[in-house]
Parts: structure tokens; sequence; C-alpha cells
């Protein structure tokens, strides 16, 4: 089925503006954001002309458009000041001494292997898994997956990113989708045809490109029917990064029967605003599945989402926030019953300490004819001293009678009373604080790829230190 | 809303206020008090830019401007049917007032309280008979430039409510007091104060009623509630108003040292109703017991906006909302639970449960917290149901009709806040009003 | 009761390409003009109810102005989240200059994407 103008983007209006940019290197290196900048981004990319008009359609929503007055504070982000294209060549001749000592100590903390260390912080070149990468992607080739960076699948596949492409979250959404969806750059593009279950998780990190960490990804996943596939992003390790603005766009479909699991780990630097909207549509008997662990950053806000458009569908959403000091994590979920006989479950672990603020921001909609639809959410709050402090803002707007939803939320601090329990086996008080943490986010960290659990273990032990709770 | 009221058509200027004010003999620091409120008022915006608390309640063609402060009558009227109905049976009241259309027609209070120093009277003559009492609070709790409604209120109230229990004093029985408008297309705007000593005890019921009408009515209203130290105030609100009624209001109480507050809400007229209710718990070991209970049919549309706010140590709040809605109903519970810094051995519970009996009803559910302090327990819940088909069915295999298994589940919904209602003749007209409410539903 | 149009508006009123607020027999509805051919849908939102005769038109398509929810003027299909249900159509035909709408509205339950 040809789709010519799925988005409702007149071409006409958006036609070259030049013919010639003879200035693109300077525009490379220039700082703000103005339609040449987006012309030229897309004149590199060689895109199509769907894209172009998409990206400078969005870039005028994104001017229109104001700032969220909920959630957290947005109002610092110097949008002038970002580099929408290519960085100058900051990362090139970076060296291992320029790193930060406190990521580095990290580093060492957790074991990370020398080469690993080094692509984290932005330093190193190739990856070693490059090995690993290249024969899994044979096995997928066989198997008709497609996973490639989105770059390249706009231009490898166009009819299928085109036909999906904003559909899901289109600019209009929010301020930081226009922006995205104006300057969009690196992120993946996974295709997994009918029946085909992928075996081994896709990681992000497999795609090798210079886009991996890029600020303004955009990720589109179409899993068809009865396909599974399991894709995982980010690392537990600190990533140090000197861009201020992380603003991704994540949408997913999945048709019947599908299965798709999308997991992230993210632990920005803690200079980062982390503004990312993800999205999934589940059909008929389909399942979604978001793990969202948020350690790191100096703001986030991150409310993945499941649309259950058809009868069976069934969405999970499992988020670990923690916030030290200086942070704000404002992460949630929200699930939409628009069909009957659909089932969710959301499950949010919150952890505030020494000043941070962890939160909780979910919405439950069910509507009109969603009858025989079923909702859990439950939200846990570990706040470890007086300093810090836990929200918790769900919304339930229930349309239809014939369901079940329900809601609890609990906020607590470590138990005196377990502490002195673990500490009466002989176990001091930072490891006893880093086992009552860790039991609390268990529900949650066991559905974790176990590399990333076992760091995240080390990681909630290196912040237990020192801390009374 | 044009931001300069006073053109013709308006009925709301600076001068109403200012001969309103006169008429009345008030005292001049109370006419200031007003007038600030007024200045407030033209200042402050309207909903929706008053605030994402306003977001869900429509109140755009709420005309405030052609909306005329109801004028106590020439003669005092006679206590309509509805309004004896609403207030049930007056001997098992310690003290009685009824207010029509903002006239005083009916005021007790049995003798022995009186003697106690118990003071229960309008509070535009508490103004003049106790200053020293009112002054120091009117307008302390709930103040004008909260948002234009409250400035609204402190502008204009009339037909108010005012109760002070001295010191020690403990009065078992309830202080009644009944409001009822006959008039439409006016706007009534009560106010109440309530003032208890350190260990006090009092419980104040007030009802309110209309006898409805087409035009567009409108009740804004304020009730202040002062306890002192281990002083215990029990209020209970009960709106009845005629459907052509849209509430706007505020019960919020300060709650020092030692001292309780148990609020019950009862929404089950008014075609609109977007009233906050809101405990502050200032002293260590203030208690706040909120509770609620909703019934909407028709078009009605009630939202709820309550906060819980913890501001000292070992503080303990506890508040159970329940709704049933049935036709094309909807309501909206939003509530806040708070604790501050320092609100250490905070207590907090919160439960919000709506059984929606009608496809075509809507329950929103907002259940929210703000935890600044680390060492407290803090729970709330929201669900949202309907009526358990099986249950239905065991009771009709008992022989029972549907119509009445239906009515025992729904009276079975409500029992938990029944269980917590001390006050007989309320628990009696909630009972009545639920079964008319439930007629013919099956 | 089917078969019944009302006048809405002189075809001269809307030009091709544009997209206007009209009501009909108490319905609320978006009128609009592709290539010269009428399409009448409900104007109201099926996410958040703001009115689709506020957004762009662009050939078939319309876009909500709030949250960039897009539909198929022709058939009234959802085009893109975060609506997720399609909009009532009406019938309309051109009689002489008058453009007439069908009072009865047709409901479709197409989703989004293809199967």
């Amino acid at each position: 089925m040809a789709v010519t103008n799925p988005l409702g983007i007149d071409l006409d209006q958006y036609k070259f503006g030049f013919h010639d940019p003879e200035d693109k290197y300077a525009f490379k290196s220039r700082k703000g954001l103005d339609r040449k900048i987006v012309e030229t981004m897309s004149h590199m990319k060689s895109e199509p002309d769907w894209m172009r008009a998409l990206r400078l359609h969005s870039l005028g929503v994104f001017e229109k458009k104001p700032n969220p007055t909920w959630g957290g504070d947005v109002g610092q982000i110097d949008f002038n000041d970002i580099y929408y294209y290519v960085k100058p060549a900051e990362n090139q001749g970076k060296t291992w001494d320029e790193v930060p000592a406190d990521i580095k100590k990290t580093f060492d903390r957790l074991g990370i292997p020398e080469a690993e260390k080094k692509y984290l912080a932005g330093v190193g070149a190739q990856y070693e898994s490059e090995v690993v990468y290249h024969s899994l992607r044979e096995e997928w080739t066989k198997q008709g997956v497609i996973f490639l960076d989105m770059d390249s699948g706009l231009r490898e596949h166009p009819d299928i990113v085109k036909e999906y492409f904003g559909t899901v979250i289109p600019p209009e959404d929010n301020k930081f989708s226009a922006l995205n969806s104006a300057v969009w750059s690196g992120g993946s593009f996974v295709y997994v045809p009918e029946g085909v279950h992928v075996t081994v998780p896709l990681q992000a990190y497999f795609r090798i490109n210079t886009q991996n960490m890029g600020q303004f990804e955009r990720t589109l996943i179409i899993a068809e029917r009865g396909s599974e596939v399991h894709y995982v992003e980010g690392c537990t390790a600190p990533t140090y990064t000197s861009d201020s603005l992380h603003s991704a766009v994540v949408e997913i479909i999945v048709k019947e029967g599908a299965r798709v699991r999308y997991t992230t780990i993210q632990n920005w630097s803690k200079n980062v605003y982390n503004l990312v909207t993800k999205r999934a549509v589940a059909y008929r008997d389909a399942t979604m599945e978001w793990v969202d662990g948020n350690l790191g950053s100096k703001l986030t806000m991150k409310y993945p989402s499941v649309y259950m458009l058809e009868p069976g569908a069934k969405a999970e959403i499992l988020s670990i926030a923690f916030a030290g000091e200086g942070q704000h994590q404002d992460p949630g979920g929200k699930v939409i019953h628009a069909a009957p006989h659909t089932q969710s479950s959301v499950v949010s672990k919150s952890i505030s300490k020494s000043g941070g603020r962890a939160g909780y921001r979910g919405l439950v909609k069910v509507y009109p004819g969603a009858h025989g639809s079923k909702c859990a959410v439950r939200c846990d709050a570990l706040i470890l001293d007086d300093k810090s402090r836990s929200d918790t803002y769900p919304t339930m707007e229930i349309d239809e009678t014939d369901v079940q939803v329900t809601h609890e939320a609990t906020v607590s601090k470590v138990s005196d009373e377990q502490l002195f329990y673990l500490m009466s086996r002989g176990i001091n008080q930072d490891e006893a604080m880093s086992l009552i943490v860790r039991g609390f986010i268990e529900p949650i960290s066991r559905e974790l790829p176990m590399e990333y659990s076992v760091e995240l273990n080390r990681l909630i032990a290196m912040e237990m230190e020192g801390s009374v709770g | 809303m044009s931001s300069n009221p006073s053109t013709v058509t308006s009925a709301l200027d600076r001068d109403l206020v200012v001969r309103r004010s006169a008429a009345a003999g008030e005292p001049d620091w109370l006419r200031e008090q007003r007038l600030a409120a007024w200045d407030a008022f033209v200042r402050l915006p309207l909903p929706p830019d008053a605030g994402d608390e306003w977001r869900r309640t429509d109140l755009k063609s709420l005309d405030l401007a052609s909306l005329r402060p109801l004028d106590p009558p020439a003669q005092k009227p006679e206590a309509p049917a509805g309004l004896v109905a609403l207030v049930g049976d007056p001997a098992a009241a310690a003290g009685l007032r009824l207010v029509v259309d903002g006239a005083a027609v009916q005021s007790r209070l049995t003798p022995e309280l009186a003697k106690a120093g118990v003071v229960f009277t309008s509070l535009e003559d508490a103004v003049r008979s106790h200053p020293d009492l009112v002054r120091p609070h009117l307008g302390s709790v709930v103040r004008a430039d909260e948002n234009k409604y409250r400035a609204l209120n402190a502008a204009f109230w009339g037909g108010g409510t005012f109760l002070y229990v001295p010191a020690g004093v403990e009065v078992d029985l309830q202080l009644v007091g009944g409001t009822w408008l006959t008039a439409e297309g006016v706007a009534l705007l009560p106010r109440t104060l309530v003032v208890a000593g350190d260990r006090a005890r009092v419980t104040l019921v007030e009802v309110f009623g209309s006898s409805g009408g087409t035009a567009r009515t409108f009740a804004d209203y304020a009730v202040e509630l002062v306890p002192g130290a281990g002083a215990q105030i029990r209020y209970v609100n009960l709106e009845d108003w005629g459907p052509n009624l849209w509430e706007v209001g505020i019960v919020r109480a300060l709650v020092g040292r030692d001292a309780t507050v148990n609020t019950l809400m009862i929404g089950f007229g008014a075609g609109l109703v977007k009233t906050n209710v809101e405990s502050r718990l200032l002293g260590e070991g203030a208690t706040s017991e909120m509770l609620g209970v909703l019934f909407g049919d028709g078009a009605q549309h009630f939202d709820y906006h309550t906060l819980q706010e913890h501001a000292a140590p070992s503080t303990t709040s506890d508040l159970l909302y329940k709704g049933a809605l049935k036709d094309k109903a909807r309501s909206i519970f939003s509530g806040l639970i708070r604790a501050d810094q320092g609100a250490q051995k905070t207590n907090a519970f919160q439960l919000n449960r709506n059984l929606i009996l009608s496809e075509g009803a809507r329950a929103d559910s907002m259940p929210k917290l703000e935890i600044l302090a680390n060492d407290l327990r803090c729970t709330h819940g929201a669900s949202t149901s309907r009526l358990n088909d099986e249950q239905i069915f065991y009771l009709m295999s008992r022989g029972l009709p549907r119509e009445i298994a239906v009515r025992m589940m729904v009276d079975g919904f409500f029992g938990e806040i029944f269980d917590r209602i001390p006050v007989e003749t309320v628990r009696g007209w909630l009972s009545g009003a639920i079964e008319r409410k439930m007629a013919g539903y099956v | 009761m089917s078969g019944e149009y009302v006048r809405v508006a002189r075809r001269g009123d809307i030009p091709p390409g544009s997209i206007t607020r009209a009501e009909v027999a108490g319905h609320v509805i978006a009128l609009a003009n592709v290539d010269g051919e009428f399409f009448a849908i409900d104007d109201t939102c099926s996410h958040e109810e703001a009115s689709l005769s506020e957004g762009g038109l662009s050939g078939e398509v319309v876009v909500c102005a709030r949250h960039g929810a897009r539909f198929n003027v022709k058939t009234g299909r959802v085009l893109s989240l975060p609506a997720v249900r399609s909009v009532a159509t009406y019938a309309v035909k051109v009689e002489g200059d008058d453009v007439l709408v069908a009072t009865e509205p047709r409901r479709s339950a197409e989703l989004p994407h293809r199967r």
C-alpha cells in the first residue's frame, strides 16, 4: 500500500531553500538552530524530499510550542547553545587525561574493561565487539531481520520508514518530539518479519558509528505478526558527554501476536537534560514491555507508553529511578486501553538520596468500549535521608464500567529494624544499605540482562557508601 | 471576563462592596478587608488560566459579572420543606440555625451551652458582638488572594455562620446549620468560621439546598476551621443543591498541636461542584480525618481537590473518598499528600474508590504524593470498578429481585463510610438519599 | 432519519485546501475541500477533544493542532497517534452552488497501521 502523504505535510511548502550549500562546513560547526541548518543536514544525508519537508515542518512546530509547565525545570536549556548537526571535532584528539576524575574512578570500581572505558568516555575509536557484531549480522540477514542505524534505514528502506515514521509520535506531540523530528540523527531502525523470533537481544552499541551517543536519536521498531525481539540500549556505566540535551524519540509498532521488549539503562552525566518520548502501539494479542532504568542525568523526563488498540493486547512497564544530589528523575509510564480485554501492569521503584528528587508520573486511560480490561499500577518510593524528595503523580481516566483499575503507592525509608538485623549478622552499614536497596528494586532488576544487573548492583554499592539512612 | 468589571451591565463593582458593608453596619476593619478582597478579585485570572487544578472542570460558561450577590430579603421567609427535610430531627441538635436566602429564620442554642460560653450565631452578628474572637481568624485560613473565587467570597460573603467553643468545653451533641436558597440566577456566598479553644470539642453539621429552577445559580463558599491545641472539630458539609446550581467551595483546617479535625463532605446535588477540602497539620501530634461521599447521576459533574499537608512531625492524616456514578455523571478526584521537610514520623493514608453504575459515567482519579521527609508511613490507593456480576447473581439466586440485590451492593460499597459517621441524622439522610438516587436502577 | 441532508455552505465559501467548522443537526463537523471535492468529518478530535477545523489540511489529511493526531478526511480513519479512534464521517453532496451534509454520521473502526 503506497503511502504518498502519510503525515499530511505539504511538500510544496518546504521546497529546497538553496541549491549550493557552499558553506556547509561552516554550518557543521555552528551552534544554534534554524532552517538552513536543517536543510543542510538533510541535504548532507541525501534524504528524500518528504523527510526534508517533515524536518522543516517540525522546526516550525518546535519554534511555536512553549516549554512544558509541569515536570522538571527545562527553563535553563539554551537551545541556541547546542550543535545540532555535527559537533566540531571535540572528540577527536581528546585524550584520556581530559576525562573527569570521578568518571575514571567509577569505571575502575565497576571493572569496566580498558577499551570500553575509552569508548564510553568518547575517547576511543572502535570497540571490540565488532567481531561479535559481524557474525550476528549474518544470522539476522538470513532471517530477514533489518537492524541498521536510522540514517541507513531511511536510505535503504525508504518505503517502510515512510509508512510508519511519525505515526506513533507525530512532531506536534510535544516540544521535544518536534525538536527531534527536525534534527534527528542516528538511533536504530529495526524491522522483524512475520514469525521471526530474534533470540539474541539487539544492542544499541552494536551499531558502530559515531552517532552512538547522539543527542537526537530517532528509533523505529516494527515487529510484524508473531515476531519477537528484545532491544537493549544504554549502559549502567556513567556516560560522560558535554552535550547538555539528550532528546530522543522511540516509536514501536507491535503487530498481532508479536512481542517486543525494550530495555534502557541510562546513566548520563549530571549535566544532561534527558527528555525522551517513547511510545509503542500494540495490536491484537501483542505484548509490549518497557524496562526503564534512570540513574544519571540532571533531569530526566520520560514516560514510556503503550497504546493497546486491539483485544488481547498487553503492556508492561517497569521503571527504576535513582536520584542523588542535584538530580531530578521524573519518569513514569502511560497505558492507554482502547480495546476490550487488554491488560497492563506498571511497577515503579524510585530511590532518592542526598537531596535528590525522584518520582513517578503516569496515566492510565481507558476508552469507552475497552470492557474486560485490567490495569494495576504499583509505585514504591524509598527516601534515604531527610534532604531528599519523592513525588507521585498518577492520573486515572476511566471511561468504561467493566474494568479493573487499581493504583497503589507507598513511600518509606529504610527501616531501622531491617538495618539492625543485617548489621547484627556482621554486615557493615554500607553493605546493609546496599542489600536493602537491591532488594527494593529486585522485582525490576531481575528483568534486566545479566551484565546490566551485575553492574547495577555494583553501582548501588558505590552510591550507598557513606550514606546513613 | 474583562479586567474592568465596572461596566454598566456588570452586577459587581467596588461600590457594591461599600454599599453592602455600610447597609450591614459593618466595622471599618471588615469593610477594608472586603475592599482588599475586591482588588484581588479584579486582579486574579479566571480558570483555566488560574492553574493546573482547574483544567478538568469547565467553568467558562459561568459569567461571574452577571451574577448578583444575593441581597437579604426584606421579610423573613419561611423555612421551606426541603430545608426541613435536609436538617432532620431538630431535637437531635444542641443548636440549630436556619438561613434562607441569606436571612436567619431560626436560631437557637441549648441554654447550658450558651452559659458555658459557646457562641453559635450569624457571622455578620459575631463581627459586631465578638470581634475579638472573629477578627484574628476571619480570612486567615482561607485568604482572599488565593484565587478569584476566594476573593469573590471574601468581598461579598453574607448569610454566614460563626461557631465558638471556649477552652475545655466539650459539646457532645451536634450543632446544625441549614442554608437554603429559593432564588435562581444569583450568587450565594456563605462563609463559616469555627474556632475551638484548647481541648474543646464540637461537631458542626452544615446542610445546603436550593429550590432549583432553570437559571444558572452560583454558590461560592469558604469554611475556616481553627481548633486550638488538643481540640477537636468535627465538620460535616452536606450539599443537595438543585441541578441548576454550580458550587465552588473550600473547607480548610489549620490543625495545631495535638488537635484533631474530622471533615465529611457529602455531595449529592448541584449540576457542578468544584470544591477543595484541605487540612494543614501545623503542630506536632495533629490529626486529620477526611471523608467524602458522592453520588452523581444525570449529567452531574463533581471535582474534589483535597490536600493533606504534613508540616510538623508526628502528624496523622487519613482520607477516604467514595463515589458512585450513574447515567452520564462524571467525577474527578485529585488528592495530594504533602510531607514537608522535617515532617518525620508522619502517617498519611489516602484511598479513593469509585463505583461506576452506567456506561457513559466516568471517574478520574489523581492521587498525588510530594514527600520531602523520609521517616514516615505513607500509602495511597485508587480504584474504579463496577458492580460484581457474580455477587449480583448470587443474591438473585437467593430470591432477591435484581433491583434489591444491586441496592444492597451499593449500600455495601458505602458501608465503610457509614461506619465512620457518628452523627445519626446524617446517616439517616444519606441512606435515604442513596435510595432515591438508586430508584429505578437495575 | 437516514437520507436527510442539510445545506451547510456555499461552494465558494470553502476554497480548495481549506477546512472549516459547521454544525449539522446538533453535530459539530469539519468540512474540507480537497481539490474541489468536499468531505465532512466530526470536528472533535478523538484524542483530547480539540477542534480539528483549527488544524492544518494537506491533501486529504487533517492534522490536529494540539498534539498532531492525523485523520483522513475522506474516510475518517485515524492515521497517527495520539488519537486511537477514527472519527465519524458525514456524506456530502453538492447541488449547484450548495454544499449539503448528511445528518447521520457513519463510524469507521479503522486503526492507524496496516495489520
